[in-house]
């Protein structure tokens, strides 16, 4: 089924919406969730979780992008779930190491006060990722964005470890400049 | 200010415009076919082709028609190798023994991936642009949706690659695949195939959602299964004939392996190889009928050398190749 016959399914309110949903997005909405969350039954509820919330936006919202809209609500819903479980659980998965490589771009343990301040950040992001070369960028956002794991990255792109590593890290370093520039580290 | 929680929470939003091309290209280079092999090395795998096909006469008796049958040899990297430039690996092939129409039509197409792709991308890097500007990820240049999907299946990246592709097929006798589905369940799989299930006697069988199958029936399940307390990822293809294979199996680098041959327990021959490679085991178990070729790999850590052999025999009986095998 298309994009549009299954937005049409939620706005007709009909329940096989999300059976749907799942046979088109199912497997692709859990790889999201299993690289935050490590754990194959959290990843599962957070997918559930995440055809609830589809369900609940649909309508008044018409995603133009089916398949965004459900990547952006299952990261939203795996890192508060992550936010939830507690600090014990966390140490064995792919986003703990994402997490101890993004603070080398922050300067304190503290944290962003304003909403306006979170917004102005991810729009500074945005302009930080837009600017970065096309293999960079794609790095960049499979690590930290989709938390794919570095060697598993390296490998879809046909990159070597190291090399993935290597330009990682320079990335790293050039976003910690900019957001130092932009006031916002 | 900023904490790295907030950090990686902010990058989740930024601009869908910068997120759906990764993610279109993440997925395609998932299936993309990882074969380097180069005309020399071409030259070198039909050599071996044919010495292969002579032997085979005898070695159907004897079931030695193993890991070297179905290798693929990379040529050695150049010691000035671009790292920008895909790195060459040996592989297997997945649904013919060397000499079969399979095997040569998959070695003479990836080996044209290899010269074309390295190719395309120095021409890239010549001209100050990104190595793989010359990909059409969105396969602009096919006529209509079922030539777009061969296209992804199989990693035509312009129309001179698909031509190439077609041309293959049609000279070798071999059918090209058109739908690949990914399996959201093991039930989903065993009702599309037929096929019974194949795992016993573990105490734990988890199903991780790599799994996909083609529309003649062909599949890839990868998975994990606990037997004895360890935990064992797998990675199980079972391929027909008559189709030109996009993918292949890529061999550990640099690993020592053994290789004998077990009789399961519903008495067929598996041939069977294990790799060494620093304390990590991978076990690679083949075993083929008329139309159809199973190869399963497993992966673990520790153990001595004579653990790992008694280890793989084990391991390889929590698998029936009976129904694998159609037999």
């Amino acid at each position: 089924m298309d994009d549009a016959s299954i937005i049409e399914l939620y706005w007709q309110r009909a329940e096989r919406a999300i059976a749907e949903t799942d046979a088109v997005y199912g497997r692709f909405c859990y790889r999201i969730a299993h690289n935050i969350l490590f754990d194959p039954q959290d990843a599962e509820e957070s997918v559930n979780d995440t055809w609830l919330a589809a369900w609940n936006a649909m309508p008044p919202h018409r995603p133009s992008c089916l398949k965004m809209f459900l990547a952006k609500l299952t990261r939203r819903i795996s890192v508060s779930r992550l936010r939830h479980s507690t600090a014990a659980k966390r140490g064995g998965g792919e986003v703990e190491l994402a997490l101890d490589e993004l603070a080398e771009c922050v300067s304190t343990p503290g944290g962003v006060e304003q909403e306006l301040e979170a917004r102005e950040l991810e729009q500074a992001i945005s302009r930080f990722v837009r600017s970065l070369p096309e293999t960079e960028r794609t790095l960049f956002i499979g690590r930290y964005w989709l938390v794919y794991p570095v060697n598993e990255l390296a490998r879809r792109l046909g990159l070597k470890p190291g090399t993935a590593r290597s330009a990682l890290s320079r990335t790293r370093k050039s976003l910690k400049e900019y957001l130092c520039k932009e006031e916002l580290c | 200010m900023l904490n790295r929680e907030e950090l990686f929470a902010a990058i989740g939003e930024i601009d869908d415009e910068l997120v759906l091309p990764v993610l279109a290209r993440l997925e395609e280079e998932r299936e993309k076919p990882r074969l380097h092999m180069t005309r020399k090395a071409l030259r070198v795998a039909l050599i071996a082709a044919v010495m292969a096909a002579l032997l085979a006469v005898t070695a159907v008796a004897s079931g030695v028609l193993g890991l070297k049958s179905r290798l693929v040899p990379a040529e050695t990297p150049a010691e000035t190798a671009d790292p920008r430039l895909p790195e060459r690996r040996d592989h297997i092939s997945l649904n013919g023994l060397a000499g079969s129409n399979e095997y040569l039509a998959c070695s003479e197409w990836l080996s044209f991936c290899d010269y074309y792709e390295e190719q395309m991308a120095r021409e890239c890097l010549a001209a100050g642009k990104e190595a793989e500007a010359w990909k059409d990820s969105f396969h602009a240049f096919a006529q209509n949706q079922a030539e777009r999907d061969i296209c992804r299946i199989y990693g035509a990246w312009d129309e001179t690659m698909f031509k190439r592709l077609n041309e293959i097929s049609q000279r070798y006798d071999l059918r090209l695949l058109t739908d690949i589905t990914y399996a959201p369940s093991q039930s989903y799989l065993f009702e599309t195939t037929g096929l019974s299930p194949y795992i016993r006697g573990v105490e734990r069988y988890d199903y991780d959602l790599g799994s996909f199958l083609f529309e003649d029936g062909s599949f890839k399940d990868e998975s994990t299964i606990s037997v004895n307390g360890e935990q064992y990822a797998y990675t199980l293809t079972c391929i027909h004939t008559g189709v030109l294979y996009p993918f292949s199996l890529e061999l550990p680098t640099g690993a020592r392996y053994r290789e004998w041959e077990h009789v399961s327990p519903e008495g067929i021959t598996l041939d069977m190889a294990l790799f060494d490679n620093e304390g990590s085991n991978n076990l690679i178990i083949f075993c083929n009928s008329e139309d159809m070729y199973v190869t399963l790999s497993l992966r673990w850590s520790g153990g001595t050398a004579e653990e790992a052999y008694a280890r793989a025999e084990l391991l390889a009986d929590c698998f029936d190749f009976a129904v694998l095998c159609g037999e």
